[in-house]
């Protein structure tokens, strides 16, 4: 494939317009940036390219022909691959039987019989994890038995196996640690000079500077934007997305009090918590960084009561608790917006109300029965505080965009009654950048409320740009305190990597 | 209106036609004979559905609801002449809460399948109920069979279905209005969600499972003061009727769908077609394709689009 040229593609799903022109073309060996805040119709634009939908209006050509990807097969069919958010890997077939998913090499057992060849199939698939430089991963191994992180590197070496024409990559990162996203980035670089096109969808876009040659910003379903990697500045980025410039993006940091709200001692939660003594004061954003696996939100999950403790001694505000549950950590004023908000944040299939309405059941009602009335109003008063959109009580949270998600999550924890410290994991992780500034704002307006913020994020600049201190954490320890004012992102990296281990330990 | 509402109002209108087009066909049908009949036949798949949504909404089911039923029809028939009549209900109904009792911290203390737990359940209490009667009981209490069993209030409404009636709201104001009906219903969708949310998530898990038995129970007691006669193998294969009811609501095995008044419109169908099948005498073999086939098309109709 030489070239593919899309031309004033329009896409409507029934009355609504998800794409109202979107015209670009892209260049074989090159690595284009698809940007734009959720709800910009970036998802809606790959599934037109993955041939999952079709377009209303427009066409689509490659190499000069007009081409219809009427299915995801006629995608496959002309080398076009896409690796999706969610991972599609079955957790218990090995590396090998993952990335030959339906095309096994067999050979005749007996002369009666194909049984699956083994030895061909580990072999080969090795072969390729080695081209595409991946190492540390055995292929005779589970993928299951993989982090995350490596179980996203293994679908995406599942899509680039056979060098494809067209690869699709939807928010690749958002797992990735920095030195993960690297051989990510490595591996693209293969892909590219064998002159695959790269689709690449980020929110980060310090990333999406460094590795693409084009850029095309969408905006509500129109590509606003589009520009060479010569002209691309974050700035430009930036105000093409949200016609905002950065500057604004982190609100003035308020003053924290010097009261102490929450102290935690001696703190151990086998296997990833070895030992983590803190305090926060009224009023403070304290920041925890590492990476993965470096036990940052085990710790919150050990003082939030969701996981047990081994030990430790926790006091918020002059009251000690120990061997804390969920109950007891809400009842001690502690609210908890966790990692993954589709797995335990979120009931998906469930309405606003009862999502946002289910830390504070216990608040209203009589006995046993609940107050729905002055529950609605509750939770409208607030999602309505936080800019929800739509406005609509009765939408399913599954269908929301995922910077409506969470704020739908921090809605559900704002309403609990007594709030004193509110734990954020990783809250901005897969939200867009109008949704961020927002939560920016919020985080900061609590903070002044004298609520105490723990704050986790692999983003840096957040934590940089919002907390008072910042712990740097490491095999379970908090290894470095550090001023904000006075760090570097660069300085945080160099404290939570381990320096005595090899750099390439994945 | 969404989807799901839609789709129920549908099979409301195709239901009504059927019964509209069944009365002119039929001079039996719309007869206050037959239709007492119909009520009265619904009352056990009625009250068996009740148990049965609010246990698949907690994202479970139980298979042990026919062996239930049964063993509370026989205890409450047996002790009769022994002990005061409420004695012997109550004692029946205790049997199903501490048999849902069981399931319950099977499932959610012990964290065990429900599907597996409730299988091998329905195994115990059958082969229980045997050794406590090989043989038939017979009721004897006036009470029970005249008033509970054959009672009707202004001369029409069979007293089972009456009180089957009453427990639709007690049902939907449990799953809608209280603290652990909402819990049971977002338990259904992501336990652990709940569980962050300072829920009891096991306890209310358990509870789903001894409403379900509670309510298999009292299937059971009504059903044994209108025949009169209460055998340990009745109730087999009770739990699939159960089950189809839910489902054709709008319930989804796993947790995450239907209501309380679908489940009711589906304990209506089944019990209005089974009786339009008997009216025009279609063999029993056949009766049990027309009923597949229906649950087929129902399911078919509330399919997600892909």
């Amino acid at each position: 494939m030489k070239h593919i040229r899309l031309h004033k593609i329009a896409k409507a799903f029934g009355a609504t317009l998800a794409l109202k022109e979107v015209s670009f073309e892209a260049h074989r060996g090159q690595v284009v940036a698809i940007c734009g805040e959720n709800g910009a119709g970036k998802s809606t634009l790959m599934s037109l390219l993955s041939g999952s939908q079709q377009p209303t209006l427009g066409k689509i050509e490659i190499d000069d022909q007009k081409t219809f990807i009427l299915s995801p097969h006629k995608a496959f069919d002309l080398g076009i691959r896409t690796v999706y958010q969610e991972l599609s890997l079955l957790p218990e077939l090995s590396v090998a039987e993952n990335l030959y998913l339906g095309e096994w090499p067999t050979k005749r057992v007996a002369g009666l019989i194909d049984c699956i060849d083994w030895d061909r199939l580990f072999a080969d698939a090795e072969a390729d994890l080695e081209a595409l430089g991946i190492s540390d991963i055995n292929v005779r191994n589970a993928v299951g038995s993989y982090p995350v992180a490596l179980q996203q590197m293994i679908e995406i070496a599942k899509a680039s196996r056979v060098s494809p024409e067209v690869l699709i990559l939807d928010e690749p990162t958002g797992v990735l640690t920095q030195t993960e996203s690297d051989v990510l980035f490595r591996l693209i670089e293969t892909l590219k000079s064998r002159g695959t096109i790269v689709f690449y969808i980020s929110h980060r876009l310090e990333e999406v500077l460094d590795i693409a040659d084009t850029f095309v910003v969408l905006k509500d379903g129109v590509s606003v934007d589009t520009f060479s990697r010569e002209d691309a500045t974050k700035d430009r980025l930036i105000r093409s997305m949200v016609g905002r410039p950065l500057e604004d993006i982190f609100p003035k940091r308020g003053t924290a009090g010097t009261e102490i709200l929450l102290s935690v001692t001696g703190l151990r939660a086998a296997p990833k918590v070895a030992d983590v003594s803190f305090e926060l004061k009224r009023g403070e954003i304290l920041g925890f960084c590492g990476l993965v696996g470096s036990g940052r939100s085990e710790v919150m999950r050990a003082i939030f009561g969701a996981d047990p403790m081994d030990h430790g001694t926790i006091v918020i505000d002059g009251a000690a608790f120990d061997a804390p549950s969920p109950a007891r950590a809400m009842a001690a004023g502690i609210g908890f917006v966790t990692e993954e908000r589709k797995v335990d944040g979120l009931v998906l299939d469930a309405d606003v109300i009862d999502n946002a309405g289910l830390a504070s059941m216990d608040q209203i009602g009589w006995g046993p029965f609940l107050n729905r009335p002055a529950q609605r109003d509750m939770v409208f008063q607030k999602v309505q505080e936080l800019d929800l959109r739509p406005l609509n009580l009765a939408y399913i949270l599954r269908r929301m965009s995922g910077g409506n998600q969470q704020k739908v999550v921090l809605a559900k924890w704002l309403l609990m009654k007594g709030l004193k410290v509110l734990i954020l994991d990783e809250p901005t992780r897969g939200v867009d950048i109008a949704t961020k500034v927002e939560i920016y704002k919020l985080i900061a307006d609590l903070a002044q409320q004298g609520i105490g913020i723990l704050l986790i994020s692999s983003e840096m600049p957040e934590v940089l740009g919002l907390a008072h201190r910042i712990n740097v954490m490491r095999d379970g320890k908090i290894v470095a305190e550090l001023d904000p004012a006075t760090t570097s992102e660069h300085d945080i990296f160099v404290a939570a990597a381990d320096v005595e281990r090899p750099k390439n330990d994945l | 209106m969404s989807k799901s509402a839609k789709t129920n109002l549908i099979f409301c209108v195709v239901l009504v036609l059927l019964i509209v087009m069944t009365g002119l066909t039929s001079d039996v049908f719309l007869t206050e004979r037959n239709m007492v009949n119909v009520s009265r036949q619904m009352v056990t798949t009625g009250f068996l559905s009740i148990g049965m949504y609010v246990v698949i909404r907690s994202g479970g089911i139980d298979l042990s609801v026919g062996p239930t039923l049964a063993f509370a029809g026989l205890l409450a028939s047996g002790l009769q002449g022994q002990v005061h009549i409420s004695v012997a209900i109550l004692a029946a109904l205790t049997v199903g809460v501490i048999i849902g009792l069981i399931n319950g911290i099977l499932v959610a203390y012990m964290r065990l399948q429900p599907f597996i737990v409730t299988l091998a359940m329905m195994g115990v209490v059958r082969g229980a109920l045997y050794i406590y009667s090989e043989s038939p009981t017979y009721a004897s209490d006036k009470f029970f069979l005249k008033t509970l069993g054959a009672g009707k209030v202004f001369g029409v409404l069979p007293v089972p279905f009456l009180i089957f009636l009453a427990c639709i709201p007690i049902v939907w104001v449990f799953m809608n209005h209280t603290r652990a009906g909402r819990s049971i219903m977002a338990i259904g969708i992501s336990p652990e969600t709940v569980r962050l949310a300072g829920v009891n998530v096991k306890a209310k898990t358990t509870l789903a499972y001894v409403i379900c038995g509670f309510f298999a129970a009292l299937a059971g007691v009504l059903l044994a003061a209108r025949l009169g006669i209460s055998q340990p193998s009745v109730g087999a294969a009770y739990e699939l009727d159960a089950i189809a009811a839910v489902v054709i609501g709008g319930g989804i095995l796993g947790g995450g769908g239907g209501s309380v008044g679908g489940m009711f419109g589906g304990v209506i169908a089944l019990a209005v077609i089974d009786n339009i099948l008997n009216l025009f005498n279609v063999q029993s073999y056949y009766q049990q394709i027309v009923k597949g086939l229906i649950i087929l098309v129902a399911v078919l109709v509330r399919r997600k689009p892909s």
